[in-house]
């Protein structure tokens, strides 16, 4: 809320600077966001006379006109459309730099000398208007500064006050009580406005209602408001309509209590209850309303005059016309009209500070402080008041008991118990103090204070949180749990930055474009993040190719091979309620322009390496066939001839591999290159990692090395060879390792070469123990179909 | 007989001295040593001499032979050991092979660095979802429904079918207070306790160079029997000196969490001036960094302790901010953004 300094200060009486004042709140009560000199850069503004206006000879839109500014008369070109001869304008002379360090120079504008500028409202920081000149008041005298004239002399500070706060300080009253309380001074706001019998007639039906008092006032002259009220209320960000309005507003930045005026015309009697759903009405901004069942209404015993606490209603609004008023001072449920402002999307300052909670007993204080003003500036004079409140819904100060050493232990200070006596007494709260339990009654506009703890928060920030210094937990260490789910996490990444992968972020939700071209489907799923029209943040992730793709082809205009991964959770939808199951996942890729498989196998390899290292052995590496479900959608990124499913030997699928399909590649921006993607389930991996390695002693005898090429058909895997090879290759076959693998475009043959590994660990093994062993590996893979080569 | 000898063996060891490679020794070597060199012809001639010859000779060949093979031995150890400077050259200054080099993120860094320094410091790391039921991210740490306080925090509601139990993408690390302490609760286990939440979270808001709609908050969460505002700058101060290698002051401000009593922002030194005032601070010596406060006991009670027995301190900030800080880096918008220029420079 924004804060008038000379405000607070005639009420604080505070002798401290604006800046100083912000310092104070700083350290202990409140976050001052800025502090606005009102009047900074218009020190050289003056109020001009226009005297004369003349065609620009050169420019049809440009006048000339000569300006009485007191001492002299200037001559000054302005575009305004809005200029004529007899108005009272603000002048920027020569030398004044306005606010934005506009300086203004003496200029020939299209060859006609101009000394000085005629300023708009938004030129001089005053509001944001830009169509015309500002326009003066015709008795503005001619020649004086716009800073004295205006009233500019002030300081607007930027306090942010939060909900907890927001019952007593979101008022000049408030935040001057507190600034007086920091400099040991007890304000107390007291008066009071007696009902009588002349008032009219109110009738409350719904609890949601506290407290409706309602003055009557005849005889009110209503019309523009004097000027510093005007002024006062700009610079706070308020707009002028009429005395009585603008009134109304003026209390309610005094004393936090909003305040409703109705045209007495309009209201015979008031009727406080529950809207009927869909009952209509039109607020005071034209806007129509259609009321549910929970809204509060203020009628006229029929019809709506007012959505209560939110807007008043059209009909019954102040005009020039109005001679009578009924001026509302009321307090409502905090939660119903939240609940209305929702609804409605009506975000007015009435509403803002009800749905706070603020205190019934603040009614009477506004009222009286309205009555004086509303006789002072509209000469109306009050004739009845209606008060009600009843008994049930009284707020009276209550007691917290709060204990002294409770005080010492959550703040950890000691702190005598007239220090703590002093502060709570200064927040105007009654103290009886019994042995070391202080029992405090709250004054009811701290409805915040609620327990010992609000009390040793008002303790603390008064007594100075720079005054507490640091002391180490004296509490007992307990042994952390271990988080491996985390740590796992680490040493995956770790894995992945030392094969020459850099690591990536991507947001947790994409498009529904971005859906359909990772190929993700089932959107019947997809867990929407409900709200926002960004379609970029429509669904929540399934899969981390999105956010990978995405990355790879924005590094490739710098990058002849990209190698990325990622870390981070999907989120996998319950057929029932619930939360979503989250799900760690590696994702990595690599893009490269070289041709063929190459990326392939790269990742591959990086991902055996990866997990051989984490001890998970016996991987599986599977095509996925065309139809092929494997329990999730990313099969459908991938080309069709060069997937597969990554699985343990119990067939758990623990990710997928392959090379991204052209038409995919192309849909995230990757061109002329071929891009290999893999995921995996960091969970699945992690529970299958064996650290209970055993120690084997090392081997004695040597081992022996032979050769094996062979040419099988098109698309026989090397997996299945390799089982041959070893099935017939008994216990001494102890390794076999690809070495060469070539496919023969113009037939499609292949030929893939093997190293054979036979070791003993009792003997040096002879040409008599292999022989027979080859002899048999080499039967066995000519009855599987294939050739061996040299045979 | 003897110059004969004598000449076998001039000649052998000139023929050593003058060979240059490897094969040139292996030429000598077979010449001279082999079996139909002339000092081996000499040696099987002995069986057809005289006793007195054999005494005279013998001695005398095997000298040679000795020597000879002496001689080979060496030159070829000269060969083996020789170089030639110019033609074996090497700039040492040309650039080294590389071998594969990735990088990792700065938040994974900067997290990393947290995680270790609070676990030294007895603190066990705690995860939570972050697609996260209304109750854990608002009601449980004491932000009713219809209550003015939600709307300090712009969230993201997930879409639901029906009126089940709402669900928000977590607007802070918070909502694994109360995850975290009931479960040790369930098990019995009573403070104290010392836990970290490093953790992404999401605000509904516009993204500029300082906003973003995705971030890291890193939360602490400490709960004894005398845990006090003094102990929370404790930690805090200890954190962001080993965080930043030198000295840290922490200063704390009054400010409203609902989850905390009482609550405040806190400051810490600036780390480009050390509290002066530079324009980074914009003159005040101190940067914002995060929230704070004594836990609520509401909170505690919704963990599962009762009211008024324990005391603690929860702290939260943005990992983003202090990567920010620490690496001086001016858009936020990076650590999403995908592009490995950015990930390279760490």
């Amino acid at each position: 809320m924004l804060y008038s300094y000379k405000w607070l200060q005639e009420l604080s009486q505070t002798k401290k600077s604006p800046k100083e004042v912000a310092d104070l709140l700083i350290a202990h009560s409140f976050e001052v966001e800025d502090i606005t000199e009102q009047g900074e850069g218009l020190d050289d503004v003056v109020i001009g006379h226009v005297i004369a206006k003349e065609k620009h000879p050169d420019a049809d839109k440009l006048n000339v006109v000569s300006v009485d500014v007191g001492e002299e008369r200037l001559q000054i070109v302005c575009g305004a459309p809005n200029i004529s001869e007899g108005q009272r304008v603000p002048v920027a002379l020569v030398g004044a730099v306005l606010p934005g360090n506009f300086e203004i120079k003496q200029a020939k504008i299209r060859g006609v000398e101009s000394v000085g500028m005629i300023c708009a409202e938004d030129e001089l920081g005053l509001g944001t208007d830009h169509d015309g000149i500002m326009i003066l008041g015709e008795d503005a005298p001619v020649g004086e500064k716009i800073i004295d004239y205006l009233g500019l002399d002030d300081t607007v500070l930027d306090i942010d006050v939060l909900p907890n706060r927001a019952h007593d300080a979101l008022s000049h009253r408030g935040m001057a009580r507190e600034i007086a309380m920091l400099e040991e001074r007890v304000l107390t706001f007291d008066e009071t406005m007696p009902a009588d019998d002349a008032g009219i007639a109110v009738e409350v039906e719904t609890p949601a209602c506290s407290r409706y008092s309602a003055t009557s006032i005849t005889g009110v002259e209503v019309g523009p408001s004097p000027l510093w009220l005007v002024q006062r209320l700009k610079s706070l960000g308020h707009g002028s309509y009429n005395n009585v309005v603008d009134i109304t507003n003026y209390i309610m930045l005094e004393t936090g209590q909003p305040l409703h005026a109705f045209s007495a015309d309009f209201v015979p009697k008031v009727i406080v209850r529950k809207a009927t759903d869909r009952e209509q009405m039109t607020l005071i901004d034209k806007t129509e309303v259609s009321l549910s069942k929970e809204d509060i209404v203020i009628t006229d015993g029929e019809k709506p005059i007012a959505l209560a606490g939110v807007m008043g209603g059209k009909g019954s609004a102040i005009t020039d016309a109005t001679v009578d008023i009924v001026l509302e001072a009321a307090s409502f449920s905090a939660r119903a009209i939240r609940a209305t402002k929702s609804r409605h999307g009506l975000m007015t300052d009435a509403a803002y500070r009800f749905e706070r909670d603020l205190d019934p007993n603040l009614t009477e204080q506004a009222a009286a402080r309205a009555k004086e003003m509303i006789q002072e500036l509209a000469g109306g004079k009050v004739v009845g008041v209606t008060d009600t409140y009843p008994q049930e819904q009284k707020i009276s100060p209550w007691s917290i008991a709060l204990e002294h050493a409770s005080v010492e232990r959550l703040l950890g200070i000691e702190i005598d118990t007239s220090h703590v006596r002093k502060i709570l007494e200064g927040l105007n709260i009654n103290v009886k103090q019994k042995n070391d339990v202080y029992l405090c009654h709250i004054p009811t506009y701290r409805r915040d204070l609620g327990n010992a703890e609000d009390l040793i928060e008002e303790i603390g920030r008064i007594y100075g949180y720079q005054n507490i210094h640091a002391r180490p937990l004296v509490e007992n260490v307990q042994v952390p749990q271990y988080n491996a789910q985390r740590f796992f996490e680490r040493s995956t990444k770790d894995n992945f930055a030392k094969a020459g992968f850099d690591e990536v972020r991507s947001y947790s939700f994409y498009s529904d474009e971005d859906t359909r071209k990772a190929g993700v489907e089932q959107l019947e799923h997809v867990i929407l993040a409900g709200g926002g029209d960004d379609a970029s943040l429509r669904n929540m992730r399934r899969t981390l190719a999105v956010g990978l793709l995405h990355s790879a082809g924005r590094n490739q205009a710098y990058d002849e091979q990209t190698a990325i991964f990622e870390t981070g959770r999907l989120y996998q939808p319950q057929k029932e309620s619930g939360l979503p199951q989250e799900m760690l996942m590696l994702g990595i890729a690599v893009t490269s322009k070289k041709k063929d498989a190459d990326q392939f196998y790269r990742l591959k390899g990086a991902l055996e390496t990866y997990l051989t290292s984490h001890g998970v052995r016996d991987v599986l590496f599977a095509p996925i066939a065309e139809m092929e479900e494997v329990g999730d959608d990313a099969p459908h990124l991938f080309h069709p001839s060069r997937r597969a499913k990554i699985t343990l030997q119990d067939g758990m699928v623990i990710g997928m591999i392959g090379e991204v399909s052209k038409k995919a590649a192309k849909a995230f921006g990757i061109k002329n290159a071929r891009t290999a993607y893999a995921q995996i389930d960091l969970d699945r991996v992690r529970k299958e990692a064996r650290q209970d390695m055993t120690y084997e002693s090392l081997q004695k005898y040597p081992s022996v090395m032979r050769d094996i090429s062979i040419k099988v058909d098109a698309q026989t895997l090397v997996a299945d060879v390799e089982r041959s090879i070893y099935a017939a290759g008994s216990d001494l076959l102890v390794d076999v390792d690809l070495f060469d693998l070539y496919t023969n475009t113009k037939t499609a043959e292949r030929s893939v070469a093997f190293h054979l590994i036979f070791q003993s660990n009792t003997s040096t093994l002879t040409t008599d123990q292999i022989d027979p062993l080859m002899a048999k590996i080499i039967q066995r893979i000519t009855s599987d179909g294939w050739d061996v080569k040299g045979e | 007989m003897k110059d004969q000898l004598v000449e076998i063996v001039k000649g052998a060891l000139e023929e050593i001295s003058a060979a240059k490679t490897l094969e040139d020794i292996e030429g000598v070597r077979v010449r001279h040593t082999g079996k139909k060199s002339p000092l081996s012809v000499l040696i099987k001639s002995m069986k057809e001499r005289t006793p007195e010859e054999k005494k005279e000779l013998g001695p005398a060949l095997n000298d040679a032979r000795t020597e000879i093979h002496g001689r080979l031995e060496e030159r070829l150890q000269e060969i083996e050991e020789a170089f030639d400077g110019a033609a074996e050259w090497v700039d040492v200054t040309a650039p080294g092979k590389k071998g594969p080099s990735g990088h990792l993120h700065p938040l994974t860094i900067v997290q990393r660095d947290i995680e270790d320094i609070f676990t030294s410091m007895g603190f066990e790391i705690a995860d939570g979802p972050e697609v996260e039921t209304e109750y854990y991210n608002f009601d449980a740490v004491n932000v009713p429904d219809n209550h003015p306080a939600r709307d300090m925090q712009d969230t993201f509601w997930i879409e639901t079918k029906s009126d089940e139990d709402r669900h928000v993408l977590r607007t802070h690390t918070s909502n694994v207070q109360v995850r975290a302490m009931q479960e040790k609760s369930d098990q019995g286990i009573k403070p104290p306790f010392r836990i970290i939440v490093p953790g992404r979270v999401f605000r509904q808001e516009a993204t500029d160079a300082s906003h973003e709609h995705t971030f890291h908050q890193f939360e602490a969460l400490v709960v004894g029997e005398d845990v006090s505002v003094a102990n929370f700058l404790h930690i805090a101060e200890s954190f962001f000196s080993q965080f930043f290698g030198q000295d840290m002051k922490v200063r704390v401000r009054p400010s409203y969490f609902p989850f905390v009593e009482p609550g405040f922002e806190f400051d810490i030194s600036c780390t480009i001036c050390g509290g002066d005032g530079c324009s980074s601070c914009q003159q005040t010596g101190w940067i914002e960094v995060g929230g704070a406060g004594m836990v609520h006991q509401n909170v505690l009670e919704a963990g599962g302790y009762e009211k008024g027995v324990y005391t603690g301190f929860a702290w939260g900030f943005g990992l983003e901010r202090l990567a920010m800080m620490k690496y001086r880096i001016d858009d936020i918008r990076h650590f999403h953004g995908g592009d490995v220029r950015f990930t390279r420079q760490f």
